[in-house]
């Protein structure tokens, strides 16, 4: 039984989709950690706490 | 009324036992083929001795208790509970033998520690540990996550009456696709297919980092497996310090992320449903909680002066909280340095080891799912409040589908929450009966019983053997989210009582 049969369908390029997206998240997720880090590096700077 | 188990029961649950140890004894196979190959003749003794004993104990299991009755639901629990113990004794023979494990109760720490995905380690001299035993302490950890029940739905026991039952005892209760056989096959497929990948990059990081191309090829293995099964065992003592490298940082909080998703919402996005991600109340939950959690860490180390620059913020403060969020622990300072973070920090970090990542993921914790669906009932109770009796409130959620907010849900959630947040305060307070500071405590339950394995310094060979039982029993308890222990504790007092 290939795969495309046993996952109702999906086969390597939705697989290579599907990763490719859920990288593309992660990625996402540590960029807005590193930005809102920035931003909070800022407001201390400046005194805001 | 619960009936006495008969000779029948135990038979059953003997029986499916032995075939879940010899499964899990043959994956000794491969570090004692990786101790062949890197000419480590006394390592490949330590897993020959290991696989003939763990062998034995399930060849001996299944002849005595040989039956052809299928599993009902509570044997299957009862399977699961016993299971881990026994396979975790067995897989501490070879990391015993190896002279790095102070006692067998230390080996035994670990590999409870490696099965539950925390990463808590009592290893000795870590950076002078063979090959082979390096590669059974990772793929432990890998096993572990997938589970080993899953392992046995994949290869050895096929899918009868009971394997639900013992699927959802792995604390697994998210059935991916109908067949329960089929979805344990998807969550090794997914796994297997990242590992591929995640083997490949970070070997070529670590590799472009300065490692030697065998050991950087082996270090990317290894650090991926732990890394996706949200462990946080590596191959040096100083954890991820050891590469003082910014892209294989980056590398692996992406994999982290990644290993805390729950493997419904990877069939999702694999099945071309890709807004999933955006919509998930896991997902939504998890970056709330996370960015959170941050905000903590950040004042806190920020008012004391730590990591004022943004870059270092993100590689100690943002990794951490990832680490802490994911159920990881893996680790940029060493484990004393926590105690420069302060009170406000290391409460952001607690919270965050405490939530975990996603049900149906490698993750421990409480789980964001649960949290979310507290808070959008907490919401609800209070949009009933404020709107006249006679309004009738629906809430809904966003899971893969859209589902109604239902007492039953409710109910489960809280229950598994509050039993968590027990087992974080019982474990802290024997830290504290031991003399140990009250934060540092819970810091260190907290990472124990939702499988983190952060520890601010209170982990180590010296520590009493009293914590390090509970530590096991809070790694064990917290790996299968208390049900099929409770029924196993359960089982035990109706064979004890007789009724």
């Amino acid at each position: 039984m290939n795969l495309a049969q046993r996952y109702k369908g999906m086969d390597i390029r939705d697989i290579a989709i599907g990763i490719g997206t859920e990288i593309v998240w992660a990625l996402a997720i540590i960029s807005i950690g590193l930005i809102f880090g920035t931003i909070l590096v800022i407001m201390h700077s400046i005194g805001w706490f | 009324m619960i009936l006495r188990p008969q000779v029948s029961d135990l038979k059953v649950i003997g029986y499916y036992t032995g075939r879940l140890i010899i499964g899990l004894s043959l994956t000794m196979l491969i570090p004692l083929v990786v101790s062949l190959v890197s000419k480590e003749w006394n390592p490949a003794l330590d897993f020959v001795i290991g696989l003939a004993s763990s062998l034995l104990l399930g060849f001996i299991l299944m002849l005595i208790c040989y039956t052809s009755r299928e599993l009902t639901w509570t044997q299957g629990m009862v399977v699961v509970s016993l299971s881990w113990i026994l396979v975790a004794i067995v897989s501490a023979i070879p990391l015993y033998m190896s002279g790095h494990w102070g006692s067998f109760l230390d080996a035994l720490f670990d590999s409870v520690s490696g099965y539950a995905t925390a990463g808590l380690a009592l290893v000795q001299d870590l950076d002078h540990l063979s090959n082979g035993h390096n590669m059974w302490r990772h793929l432990i950890m890998y096993l572990g996550g997938q589970g080993i029940v899953v392992i046995g739905l994949t290869f050895l026991l096929g899918g009868g009456r009971g394997a639900f039952s013992m699927y959802v005892g792995e604390a697994r209760d998210e059935r991916i696709l109908p067949n329960v056989v089929q979805t344990a096959r998807f969550i090794w497929l997914v796994s297997l297919v990242y590992l591929v990948i995640g083997t490949f990059v970070l070997g070529i990081t670590a590799y472009l980092g300065g490692v030697a191309p065998p050991r950087a090829f082996l270090h990317g293995m290894w650090v991926f497996m732990a890394a996706w099964d949200t462990g946080g065992y590596a191959p040096q003592s100083q954890n991820i310090l050891y590469y003082h490298s910014l892209p294989f940082e980056v590398v692996t909080l992406c994999i982290m992320i990644l290993g805390a998703l729950n493997f419904r919402l990877h069939y999702a996005i694999w099945s071309g449903n890709k807004k999933e991600l955006w919509r998930n109340i896991e997902v939504t939950t998890f970056s709330f909680t996370l960015l959170v959690t941050f905000i903590m860490v950040s004042i806190g180390v920020l008012g004391r002066g730590i990591y004022p620059e943004s870059i270092m913020l993100f590689r100690k403060g943002f990794y951490h909280v990832v680490s802490a969020h994911t159920g990881t622990g893996y680790q940029t300072i060493y484990p004393n340095q926590f105690a420069e973070w302060g009170g406000l920090a290391l409460t952001g970090v607690i919270i965050a080891m405490a939530i975990g990542g996603g049900a149906c993921s490698t993750a421990g914790g409480i789980k964001v799912l649960r949290i979310g669906l507290l808070f959008k009932a907490f919401l609800e109770e209070i949009k009933r409040l404020m709107s006249p009796e006679s309004a009738v409130i629906i809430q809904k959620f966003h899971h893969i589908k859209d589902m109604l907010l239902n007492d039953k849900l409710v109910r489960n959630a809280a229950l598994i929450t509050i039993a968590y947040l027990v087992l974080y305060f019982a474990g802290s307070v024997i830290g504290m009966l031991l003399g140990y500071p009250a934060l540092n405590s819970l810091f260190e339950s907290a990472s124990a019983a939702a499988n983190v394995g952060l520890s601010c310094g209170i982990t180590s060979p010296s520590m009493p053997a009293l914590l390090k039982i509970t530590y096991i029993i809070q790694m064990w308890t917290g790996r299968l989210e208390f049900i099929s222990v409770f029924v196993f504790i359960g089982f035990i007092i109706t064979v004890l009582r007789g009724k």
